[in-house]
């Protein structure tokens, strides 16, 4: 007699392969979506401004750059306004570091489901992704409006952002699985991530343009897969500058080993999520 | 056709670290674990492990209400966790044909901050509900559930009654062809946990399996065609509903609630002896006799500070009473001398109401160590009498039996 009912075998010695495992999670994106709703839901609740604070951040964080670093400092730009300039980096950068911020969090936050319920683990960090990603949307509607302002054509090259964006949600996705699994396991981890991220937006053109940074340490500085995202992003908008090759052959490969390798880190510890948490 | 739910040799133990605490399994040892498998290392390690379950073999079918009965930490938590995929098993398999749906624990997956609406999608997404199946059953929920009319309000305002037949509905109604269930039973009032039975018969009558883990041995005896009885994770016995049940009565009460430690408890400063619970005269504990309660021990040197105490459980875990041998007024000295120290505490008739509790031993040094840590623990029945009150439904509610004194009163 056939039967229809799937067959699960859970043993301590098989595992699902990484492939079925990222096959289930697909099959439970809507959960996702409805984690992302909570969450939303739950950040404006309560507060004055609501929804409006989605664009309060990154527009008071791109006014405080552009009052010290263009009209007190006078950072070189090469012409192109401060503030759009600055926006675009901040873009990527409010999406990179929320993103792993909430994903940091978003397994501990969530200990009695995991340890009372089974549904894809990685449901919650991709979560965190898909949140942020509603938040960089609001931004570039702002961004939009900052080229308007600044009487900035866009011209064909601004396609050049979604192959930015791509290999952007590709990192954060990446490094989102590793430190939402890594702080089940080590508790000292989610005091570890400002640190480690307020030194990586120094080291990413985020308030600065790329042609600042000293040739000396051009070659090393670009090791950071952000600096060709942030760059590209630039590239496609302000004419200003030279094609970022370090986008392909940096940005790129790292972004797509850090979002297989994520996940290959994710699967082998989401079995004993519940257990060490 | 292979059976629903089938368990094979199925262990689950953690590692504990000499204090007790579990022992983190470290990262390395979980990335590198396939690799190590390969090629058949062992990491070495000096913390002790506990099984929390131990060589468990057998199956479940279609259409099959299945009972698990033990007392506390007897592992039946676990075999839920593990056969809802929660939590991985360290040796054996199981086997699971279809959906499971499990209920461990009323409301899991809901906000206090979000409206029942809304608490509704998202519980059932978590349980595994599709967003079709979701719209096809999102009305039977609301009415099962009977709070239509603060769908809009966030559930921190509802009453605990109304979250968990909220909580319940959503589980009941996401069409598992295995729903487990741990003491889900004492969810609302007495006409809605009718209601959740039917819906449990309903789904076994549609042939799916459900797994009822419960300290109600009346429920499991009624409502499950077989059960298991686990015991400190090992399998006990398997059959028969009622069987299994009345065996586990029985040996809940023909345990002698007595424990001789043969000097392998204490320290060089206290010994204990024995621990027990009794009637007065022997006879069998009832509500309607005095209990009681007392320990034996050897104190080697003089001690000052001493707690030595029992704390009393239902069966359900909760505790009912701690009480100390100094609690006397005015206490007694603070000085204990060396020599035998043997106390015992009558507690008086018509107390507790009938049922299984549990009695733990606490010793120390007041503020400063612990002597024994919970040396073993005492299981011991009181029944039922007709002993007062004309009418006695086999069913009182409460913990407690207590014979009070009514009288006529003039006040207005």
């Amino acid at each position: 007699m056939h039967d229809e009912r799937p067959l699960h075998i859970f043993a301590a010695t098989t595992d699902a392969s990484p492939l079925a495992a990222a096959r289930e999670a697909w099959g439970h994106r809507h959960l996702a979506w409805l984690f992302i709703m909570r969450d939303l839901r739950l950040r404006y609740k309560q507060t004055a401004l609501g929804v409006a604070w989605a664009v309060l951040q990154p527009l008071a964080t791109t006014l405080i750059f552009a009052v010290i670093f263009g009209l007190w400092v006078g950072i070189p730009t090469g012409g192109i306004p401060y503030f759009p300039l600055a926006l675009t980096g901040i873009t990527a950068w409010m999406f990179f570091s929320g993103t792993i911020q909430h994903a940091t969090h978003s397994l501990l936050a969530n200990t009695t489901l995991i340890t009372k319920t089974y549904f894809p683990r990685a449901t919650l960090p991709l979560a965190s992704v898909g949140l942020h990603l509603v938040d960089l949307l609001i931004t570039a509607v702002l961004l939009a409006g900052a080229l308007a302002f600044y009487g900035i054509a866009v011209t064909p090259r601004v396609v050049t952002l979604i192959p930015a964006l791509l290999a952007l949600c590709c990192l954060a996705t990446g490094l989102s699985l590793i430190v939402a699994s890594l702080s089940v396991y080590y508790r000292d981890f989610p005091n570890l991530i400002p640190i480690g991220l307020q030194l990586l937006m120094y080291a990413s053109p985020v308030f600065y343009p790329s042609s600042l940074i000293p040739p000396a340490y051009l070659a090393w500085v670009r090791l950071n897969p952000l600096v060709g995202i942030i760059d590209l992003m630039r590239w496609s908008l302000f004419a200003a500058t030279d094609f970022p090759s370090h986008f392909l052959y940096v940005s790129c490969p790292a972004a797509l080993i850090l979002l297989f390798g994520g996940w290959w880190v994710f699967h082998r510890l989401e079995r004993e999520f519940s257990d060490q948490i | 056709m292979s059976a629903p739910v089938s368990i094979s040799h199925l262990s689950k133990t953690y590692r504990m670290q000499a204090g007790g605490a579990p022992a983190e399994r470290t990262l390395k040892s979980a990335l590198l674990a396939p690799f190590r498998r390969a090629t058949g290392g062992q990491p070495a390690s000096r913390a002790s492990t506990f099984h929390a379950l131990d060589d468990i073999t057998f199956d479940i079918q279609d259409g099959e209400a299945f009972g698990l009965i033990g007392h506390n930490g007897a592992g039946k938590t676990t075999l839920l966790k593990i056969l809802s995929r929660i939590t991985a098993p360290s040796s054996g398999q199981i086997a699971v044909r279809g959906r499971v749906g499990s209920l461990l624990e009323v409301g899991t997956g809901f906000h206090p901050e979000l409206s029942g609406r809304e608490n509704i999608h998202l519980a059932g997404a978590i349980q595994g509900m599709t967003p079709a199946q979701m719209r096809r059953h999102f009305d039977e929920i609301v009415d099962f559930s009977e709070v239509e009319d603060f769908l809009h309000l966030p559930v921190k305002h509802y009453s605990s009654g109304m979250y968990m037949k909220l909580a319940f509905s959503v589980a009941a109604h996401m069409e598992p062809d295995i729903l487990l269930v741990d003491e889900a039973l004492a969810v609302g009032d007495v006409r809605f946990q009718r209601k959740c039975l039917a819906r449990m018969h309903e789904l076994v009558d549609r042939s799916s399996v459900v797994v009822l883990v419960s300290h109600n041995h009346e429920s499991i005896s009624n409502f499950c065609h077989r059960a298991a009885w686990l015991d400190h994770g090992r399998l006990t016995m398997i059959g028969d509903a009622g069987d299994v049940v009345a065996r586990y009565l029985d040996a809940m009460r023909s345990v002698k609630p007595t424990i001789r430690w043969d000097g392998n408890a204490g320290d060089d400063t206290l010994r204990l002896r024995a621990t027990y619970v009794r009637h007065p005269d022997d006879g069998p504990l009832d509500t309607s006799g005095e209990l009681i309660i007392g320990f034996n021990a050897e104190i080697l040197q003089p001690l000052t500070n001493l707690v030595a105490a029992i704390e009393i459980r239902s069966e359900r875990g909760t505790v009912l009473a701690y009480s100390a041998y100094d609690d006397a007024l005015p206490p007694p000295a603070n000085e204990v001398p060396a020599g035998m120290f043997a106390r015992e505490v009558r507690i008086p008739a018509h107390t507790f109401a009938n049922g299984v509790y549990e009695v733990t031993f606490d010793f120390g040094i007041h503020n400063e160590r612990r002597i024994i840590d919970g040396p073993g623990t005492l299981m011991f029945e009181l029944k039922g009498t007709r002993a007062y009150g004309r009418r006695f439904p086999a069913g009182r509610s409460g913990i407690f039996r207590p014979a009070w004194p009514w009288q006529e009163t003039r006040r207005p």
